[in-house]
């Protein structure tokens, strides 16, 4: 049967943007303060919510559903700064990621008690069916997917590149002390690189929402593929962690495929055991000496 | 230095993939462990015989269900279909002359926790009878504490395993199992000319058991199996999976799924262009699950699906009773939630009586009873003591996502 190769790539790489935004949110949160927040999955969740509750239970147009998601998402991201963050991150590296593995817990029984346990439709943006070329099947979703990640990336970039506020993170991801002593607000730059990252997890939750159904349990697999496409990307390269996921979505697909669809998410991790044996810096890690 | 980091990260790393295999994957039940207690608790049988008790005390019956957790959805709905039969046996006498109380435990949708739960329930709440979870995962888990403590509880999970293996004497089965189910699957499949299926089927103990049988009586009848493709809970994406079944030249599908995942594999086989008319697809009782309809959508239509009830189609009243109370339609999880918990009160109004072993007789002594969702219940068979249900229902959506009746099966 042709035209498997090109239906493989295309659904791995939709799938492998996802988890490629989830990895760019941690790795933004690990460059400014060097943690991993293990949250991160369901903040996908509940950008999935959000744009849920607006659209389908209050019956808002689309773009006011969209809204209320990035607004939703940024006050989520400053909480999360405030209630979890701020107590924790003098307490090290431990504190604050048990933390956020608790808050992870938390946040699943809380939309089950909100929203209840029945997966709740999100509608789509385009046409419900796929079409297809040839042999391949598109489902215009995936398109949006591959897409919106796209832009987002050059927006990211643009943002961090060309924007005072987005140097200033910068400086504050390199190096806390000097920006702080170069008269730049940190604790600022913290709460907005939160706020920046719940709201990439967020707009990720609006994207595979339609796709996937939305669950209380829709971030967690997302959170670990992410978390393992940044590790193979290289923890500190937001291009690494993009790519990492990407890469984790192919794999995952490609050996569901050709080896077995029930030991694919096991061919996964051993291809990040691998990675973590002979090239633990991931593809694109950066050396960083430490002060001694 | 550079060294530590790599064996660290090595660490993490095997500590990942641990986490993947016990969680994510198959949860085969490992019976033969040392089962979680509660730290002051006496392990003899002779803890769960009940206290002197009045005629006025209420009948306490407990049930373990999912209330929380990725198989939330089965506590909600269990919960909502006891909670109104209870009132209305309360109203009507209660049972035995005394009110019945229903005691929930939340098994958080993990097998220690239903464990920790089934204890509780039996040496602290000291309840007459439990009605166990929907989910064979969690039932096989429970099942040798309940018969080391020797206590009648009715598990409502499909894996024939759970009435049968270790000839258990204390642990009883309120559904359809699948050392029937398979079987009757086969047979309309036969009926439908189709001699050539694929299976796919979810990585729990459920549906790993569920594919061994069909695999073992597919060799039996020298049929071929197209291809066997397999997800675990919580994936999303089965692209690879249907792909493979494209590729196999099946005639047919048998989908051992649980409800979010049965959803979702129906909307991809149509979005990848599976014409359910060419290849028909047979689904376990899951594809009648709440939500399903919402996520497949017009997907639906033309499933076939095989239960043990079918609400609407079985009990009409009943099912508007529901939906006048909670706003939705009853799935086969509030149902067979309610026919389990019916069972359990038969079994005690049989008994006469709360103690462990009256309820355990009591539950033998039911033959032909006809449920809530009309059909019949007999334990105590020769071949089959501890199984109590041996038919289904074969149903289909129509073009406006109802179910459709097609057969009554039975084995």
């Amino acid at each position: 049967m042709s035209g498997i190769l090109p239906q493989l790539l295309f659904s791995g790489l939709a799938i492998g943007c996802i988890y490629g935004l989830v990895g760019l949110g941690f790795i933004q949160v690990y460059n400014a303060v060097g943690l991993t927040n293990f949250a991160q999955g369901e903040f996908v969740m509940l950008g999935a919510y959000l744009f849920v509750s607006a659209v389908v239970i209050w019956k808002a147009p689309f773009w006011v559903g969209f809204l209320f998601l990035l607004v939703g998402m940024a006050v989520i991201g400053f909480l999360f700064t405030r209630g979890v963050y701020k107590p924790t991150y003098k307490a090290g590296r431990f504190a604050f990621l048990l933390a956020s593995v608790g808050l992870s817990m938390a946040l699943q029984d809380l939309v089950v008690l909100i929203w209840g346990p029945v997966p709740l439709y999100m509608p789509r943006l385009v046409s419900e069916s796929s079409f297809n070329i040839g042999n391949v099947f598109i489902n215009p979703q995936h398109i949006i997917i591959i897409g919106s990640t796209i832009l987002l990336l050059i927006i990211q970039y643009l943002i961090f590149q060309k924007t005072p506020l987005g140097k200033m993170m910068r400086a504050t991801a390199q190096d806390q002390f000097a920006a702080t002593l170069s008269g730049i607000k940190v604790p600022l730059m913290i709460i907005f690189t939160f706020v920046n990252s719940s709201i990439l997890a967020g707009i990720a939750g609006f994207l595979v929402g339609p796709v996937f159904s939305v669950t209380p349990s829709m971030g967690a697999s997302a959170m670990l593929k992410g978390f393992v496409g940044c590790t193979i990307g290289g923890w500190g390269s937001i291009p690494g962690a993009v790519l990492g996921g990407i890469l984790v979505g192919i794999i995952e697909i490609f050996s569901s495929f050709y080896i077995s669809s029930a030991y694919k998410d096991a061919i996964v991790f051993l291809v990040l055991i691998l990675f973590l044996l002979f090239k633990p810096k991931g593809i694109f890690g950066e050396t960083v000496s430490e002060k001694v | 230095m550079r060294n530590k980091n790599m064996f660290l990260r090595f660490i993490v790393g095997v500590l990942l993939i641990s986490f993947v295999l016990t969680a994510g994957c198959s949860a085969q039940t490992q019976t033969e462990q040392p089962v979680e207690t509660e730290p002051n608790a006496v392990e003899t049988p002779e803890e769960t015989q009940p206290v002197e008790e009045t005629k006025l005390e209420p009948i306490k019956i407990g049930v373990i269900t999912e209330i929380t957790g990725v198989q939330a959805v089965a506590g909600k709905a269990a919960q909502e279909s006891i909670n109104q039969y209870v009132k209305e046996l309360n109203a009507n006498g209660g049972l035995l002359g005394r009110e019945v109380v229903v005691l929930y435990e939340d098994d958080q949708s993990a097998q220690t926790v239903a464990v920790n739960a089934f204890n509780k329930l039996v040496l602290e709440d000291k309840v007459a009878a439990i009605l166990g979870p929907l989910y064979s995962t969690h039932c096989l888990a429970i099942k040798p504490r309940a018969e080391e403590l020797g206590f009648p509880w009715l598990a409502m999970g499909l894996n024939d395993r759970i009435g049968t293996e270790d000839d258990p004497k204390w642990t009883f089965q309120g559904r359809t199992s699948d050392a029937y189910t398979p079987t009757l699957v086969l047979n309309f499949l036969e009926e439908q000319g189709k001699h050539n299926p694929a299976i796919m089927y979810i990585g729990d103990d459920f549906g790993i058991d569920g594919k061994d049988k069909f695999v073992k009586l597919l060799d039996e009848r020298g049929w071929t199996v197209a291809t066997i493709e397999a997800m675990q809970t919580g994936d999303k994406d089965f692209t690879a999976q249907i792909l493979s079944i494209r590729a196999s030249g099946a005639d047919s599908i048998i989908a051992w799924l649980h409800q979010e995942e049965a959803g979702l594999f129906l909307r991809q086989l149509e979005e990848q262009g599976v014409d359910k008319k060419q290849i028909p697809v047979i689904g376990n009782s899951s594809f009648l699950g709440a939500g399903v309809t919402d996520i497949a959508g017009q997907s639906a239509v033309g499933t076939y699906v095989i239960s043990g009830t079918a609400p609407m189609l079985q009990n009409p009243e009943w099912s508007q009773k529901f939906f006048d109370e909670y706003g939705a339609n009853p799935d086969f999880l509030a149902a067979d939630s309610l026919d389990g918990f019916a069972t359990i009160v038969r079994a005690i109004e049989l008994a006469g009586t709360t103690d462990p072993e009256s309820v355990r007789q009591g539950f033998l002594s039911i033959k032909d009873w006809i449920g809530p969702f009309n059909f019949a219940h007999t334990f105590g068979t020769a071949e089959s003591p501890q199984h109590g249900v041996f038919s289904s229902i074969i149903v289909t959506y129509d073009e406006n996502l109802q179910t459709e009746f097609v057969a009554q099966v039975t084995k």
